[in-house]
């Protein structure tokens, strides 16, 4: 029953393209039929062309994700502990977070150059402030009087971390993480499309200059179907880290 | 021998612009083993009387001494306050840090499930549980810490009266066979009769009046000394309040 809800739509949704493009006969070029998106699939696969990209980029995408973290968590750390330092940095961040990334990507490319870097900083500004600022709300709203309850138990401040602040802010935290995910796949399809030389943002552009609009579908959909799995994944383990949150397992 | 004293005890509180006195001279004795239940209108001070026993507050002056000895206190507060990302056992562990022994901290833990009858829900998280329930384990908790001393904040205020009623009798049954230490706050007049050996009214911060309950447990809330103690004390909340 789960499997037969979660695959009606997208099966609708199939039937109706292959049905719109056969009855009204448009052009394939425009807009190509299911069967000739499978059969690019199935080229791209056989030939290895889409294993490589979708790895170069997966690794891309986790790079800049991971570094993110490592960045943005400790930071929202510090910012909570230390929340009078936030009012002097709150208007700067704010500034910052309504600069798209993708309008950052000539100085990045001027500033890093036209390999990993700049792709990798592009996927870091992307993927900041979701990581941050969910963090920092999550921990800034947890609930004092769970705090006073430790007290009671006479908790030390490393167990009110581990037993209080971390779990009660895990669901905005994991709201974070899922945003920047998203994001970061966003930026890096981007960035790829600009400056690189493999990717699937790379292959999307490379397809689209030679024509080949059944390979540009055949990337779209590994695009999104990368990112539902990623999604997923990240859903999945969150669900094993966190046993207590009914709604990952949904 | 008394067990907990305080003395000229006065906290406020700064609300915005204006200062509220949350206790104001309040000096109390309550003697080891005895059961006191704390009355009085919402939002005068029992609440914050409780957290200076507990030592969660500090007094802003005034003595409060506890003959502790080797005594904890365990506290249950109005919500269960449980930690969502632990079950009831791992809750119930957290009070438990005094005990070194995983044995022993093994058997207490069993013994307070078995009086509590959460055995069967030992492994549940707080989402799992119901209201009854989640409060039990939070009264579980408390007791895990062996406490000499008890402080309960309108514990049961939340639930429904058939489920009161049978957590009342539980820790009526509790006090008589642990000999502990109980302060419970409440603003059911009923509620204190029946559970405390004192009743002590409070209102706008200050000890109003203190009153020996001799009945004896358990207690029959529809004899006529049960309705007439209930009545006088009604009597003298609604005098302080209309006097202030």
């Amino acid at each position: 029953m789960r499997l037969l809800k979660k695959f009606t739509v997208p099966v609708i949704v199939i039937f109706l393209w292959w049905a719109v493009v056969h009855v009204f006969n448009i052009n394939a070029f425009l807009f190509p039929p299911p069967e000739k998106v499978l059969a690019a699939f199935h080229h791209l696969i056989e030939k290895d062309i889409l294993q490589k990209h979708v790895c170069v980029s997966f690794i891309r995408a986790f790079r800049g994700f991971s570094i993110t973290m490592l960045i943005a968590m400790p930071l929202a750390v510090f910012f909570h502990i230390f929340k009078r330092t936030f009012s002097f940095f709150d208007g700067f961040l704010n500034f910052l977070r309504s600069v798209p990334p993708l309008a950052m990507i000539p100085l990045l490319i001027l500033w890093f150059g036209i390999g990993e870097a700049s792709k990798l900083s592009l996927i870091i500004l992307a993927c900041f402030f979701p990581i941050f600022l969910n963090t920092l709300s999550g921990l800034n709203n947890v609930d004092s009087k769970l705090l006073v309850m430790g007290d009671s138990l006479d908790l030390t401040k490393i167990e009110k971390i581990r037993y209080i602040m971390i779990p009660e802010a895990a669901p905005a935290i994991i709201t974070g993480l899922r945003l920047a995910l998203g994001n970061s796949w966003r930026a890096l399809v981007a960035a790829e499309m600009i400056a690189a030389s493999s990717g699937i943002g790379y292959m999307i552009l490379d397809a689209e200059e030679m024509a080949k609009t059944d390979v540009v579908y055949a990337g779209i959909l590994t695009i999104g179907i990368l990112g539902l799995l990623m999604d997923k994944m990240c859903l999945m383990i969150m669900a094993k880290l966190c046993p207590w949150m009914e709604d990952l397992k949904r | 021998m008394s067990d907990i004293s305080l003395s000229d005890v006065n906290k406020s509180f700064v609300l915005r612009d204006r200062t509220v006195d949350a206790v104001s001279n309040f000096s109390l004795t309550i003697e080891d083993g005895t059961f006191v239940s704390v009355i009085g209108p919402s939002g005068c001070g029992k609440s914050t009387l409780l957290s200076i026993i507990g030592g969660l507050l500090k007094p802003d002056s005034g003595t409060v001494s506890i003959n502790r000895g080797e005594k904890r206190c365990g506290f249950v507060f109005q919500e269960p306050r449980l930690l969502n990302s632990c079950t009831v056992k791992e809750n119930m562990i957290l009070g438990m840090k005094h005990i070194k022994s995983n044995s022993a901290r093994n058997q207490v833990l069993a013994d307070v499930l078995e009086l509590l009858e959460l055995t069967e829900f030992i492994n549940a998280y707080p989402y799992q549980l119901s209201g009854g329930m989640a409060q039990r384990a939070a009264l579980g908790r408390a007791l895990c810490r062996q406490p000499g001393i008890l402080l309960m904040d309108e514990p049961f205020s939340s639930l429904d009266a058939m489920l009161r009623k049978k957590l009342q009798n539980e820790l009526v049954s509790l006090y008589l066979k642990k000999n502990l230490t109980i302060v419970f706050v409440t603003h059911d007049v009923s509620e204190a009769v029946f559970l405390g050996r004192k009743v002590v009214i409070m209102n706008d911060g200050q000890l109003i009046r203190q009153q020996k309950i001799d009945l004896e447990y358990p207690r029959n809330t529809s004899s006529p000394e049960f309705i007439s103690l209930c009545d006088s004390i009604m009597e003298t909340i609604s005098y302080s309040r209309y006097q202030v």
